[in-house]
């Protein structure tokens, strides 16, 4: 695949693993539902790699036929000219040009067949700008880059694009299991340091609306919203913070970690996003509002389970319908 | 079991329990912690991830996703037993030994603007900057944790005669190899960055090489001890590419 343009896109995965204790972020996918479904959308095994479109117009050229699939929020896509919608599988032909272009703010994911295929650094493809690590060099996309990407289908991708190449070849995920981007609760348990704030800011972060700032990345989102003020007053010993976390900074504003979050960090936790709603969080656009809600880590859990047995179901299902 | 008590066991998310040891820090503290990380890498449990530590605690990252997919119900619940179940390989006869730790000599230069807060430090203590130099070069510091930013060795416990508050408001460009004083921490900036830490001088080694399959110098458990250099010495040594 050959970039022809782009505005800021990296190489995502799951993120890396087993080097944390050097500093190394985990970094990866911010929506993971968009990226695995994507994922699945066209064949591929749990964690391969794909793009992430986060700003400016995209397009790329296939000298092959290839199974892509287009999933998350804010683009709309076109091949060679002809509108091509997102959350299905279709085939790009060879000399055909893929083009996106942004709608509105949020992330999108490129899945293709048998994946991104860049060298994996320190257990991972995930690219970290900030420390210019995985990706192409540790870089964003760059016009001219050619991307590694496998010419033979396997099995699972053959049954697909079969069935794609037939005239009527066409089939789509449900809304019911696509992200429901337009929610604005998102749900969360208590942090270890969540007894640190006043019983008055606990009962805020509740009852009132907090604004996504304009200055939020891949990093972190900062949200506006009421002080929330602290009963303990101690500096809180370095402790690790992870996608989700919601730190309270000084000036008593959260900052809500995003998959590029530092490994450790000195802000007191006042709770964790479950990690169902982190893909609905991660695709929130600056000005709009979040309302949290507070359930229990069990709860949360069980979400975690739920969500894991419809995609193993869908998992399923999908390749059947294909073979 | 006596032993399970000086431990605090908590989840900080679906994917990630925290074994908190002690009360405060200590070296001691720190050990025991180290070598519990020791066991989660060498005998890893299934969905097994990675693990952060930091002064007083160490957390068990792992993939719940994963942990379903092979029959576990509570994914949370079967990672908090595999971490009782490795909790007495830490003391007594089941103790396993720790990895040898690094000792690293890293030369500082003490001078001029790479040590802009020097003076401040100094005048913090009431002492002149040579006795500051003095006391950071006179002993090991010990690693506790690498954090904040790839290669962020925090280390410590520096006696009261160093310890020094952060500065009211971070400074917007510290210089890579820069070695400051935070309470009773110090550290090297392995990269330009904002901080808040007092500067009081540079290391002219790169502590934090991303191409490197071992990216970084310095591992929790090592000790460090700082050496002082002069400028010259120091543009000789130099490895960073923006000096």
């Amino acid at each position: 695949m050959k970039i022809l343009k782009t505005g800021i896109s990296t190489i995502q995965d799951l993120g890396r693993f087993g080097h944390r204790n050097q500093g190394i972020p985990t970094s990866g996918c911010m929506d993971t539902l968009a990226y695995g479904l994507g994922n699945l959308l066209v064949g591929n095994d749990e964690g391969a790699a794909s793009l992430e479109l986060s700003s400016g117009a995209f397009s790329a050229s296939f000298n092959h036929t290839s199974l892509v699939a287009l999933t998350g929020k804010g683009y709309e896509g076109f091949i060679s000219g002809r509108p091509v919608s997102f959350w299905q599988p279709f085939l790009v032909k060879e000399g055909e040009f893929l083009q996106l272009f942004p709608k509105e703010v949020g992330f999108s994911y490129l899945a293709i067949h048998g994946g991104i295929r860049t060298n994996p650094q320190f257990n991972s493809r995930a690219t970290h700008l900030p420390s210019r690590i995985g990706g192409l060099n540790g870089n964003a996309l760059q016009p001219g880059d050619h991307l590694p990407v496998s010419r033979f289908p396997d099995e699972k991708g053959q049954h697909i694009m079969n069935y794609l190449s037939q005239v009527s070849g066409q089939v789509r995920l449900s809304p019911a299991i696509t992200p429901d981007y337009s929610n604005q609760v998102i749900r969360y348990f208590p942090g270890p340091e969540y007894d640190w704030f006043t019983e008055q800011s606990r009962l805020l972060l509740e009852s009132t609306d907090f604004h996504l700032s304009t200055t939020s990345n891949r990093m972190g989102f900062r949200l506006q919203g009421p002080q929330l003020q602290r009963e303990r007053s101690v500096e809180l010993l370095s402790q690790p913070v992870l996608p989700g976390t919601m730190q309270v900074s000084p000036d008593g504003q959260i900052l809500l970690l995003m998959a590029d979050a530092q490994t450790t960090g000195g802000y007191p936790r006042i709770g964790q996003v479950v990690v169902v709603d982190i893909p609905l969080a991660a695709q929130k656009t600056p000005g709009s509002s979040i309302v949290f809600k507070k359930i229990s880590l069990r709860e949360a859990e069980a979400l975690l389970i739920k969500r894991e047995k419809q995609l193993l179901q869908l998992k399923r299902d999908y390749y059947l319908y294909f073979s | 079991m006596a032993q399970e008590d000086s431990f605090h066991i908590y989840p900080i998310a679906e994917s990630a329990i925290t074994i908190e040891y002690g009360k405060g820090v200590s070296i001691q503290a720190h050990q025991k912690l180290l070598q519990l990380q020791q066991i989660f890498h060498l005998d890893q449990f299934h969905g097994f991830l990675d693990t952060t530590i930091t002064y007083n605690s160490l957390t068990v990252f792992f993939n719940p996703a994963q942990l379903f997919s092979e029959g576990q119900h509570s994914p949370l619940a079967f990672v908090h037993e595999e971490i009782l179940s490795r909790l007495p390989l830490t003391s007594g006869h089941n103790k396993i030994p720790l990895a040898e730790a690094g000792n690293h000599l890293i030369p500082v230069c003490y001078e001029g603007q790479m040590a802009p807060d020097l003076e401040v430090v100094a005048g913090f203590h009431h002492t002149e900057p040579a006795s500051i130099i003095e006391a950071h070069c006179s002993q090991d510091w010990y690693v506790f944790m690498i954090g904040f930013n790839p290669g962020f060795a925090y280390m410590g416990l520096l006696p009261d005669s160093l310890a020094t508050p952060r500065k009211a408001s971070p400074a917007l460009k510290v210089p890579a190899g820069s070695v400051g004083i935070a309470g009773q921490q110090t550290g090297i900036y392995p990269n330009s960055s904002p901080g808040g830490w007092q500067i009081i001088g540079r290391t002219p080694l790169s502590v934090f090489n991303r191409s490197d399959q071992n990216p970084c110098l310095f591992k929790p458990g090592d000790r460090v001890r700082f050496t002082p250099i002069d400028s010259p010495t120091f543009l000789y040594l130099n490895q960073h590419e923006n000096p």
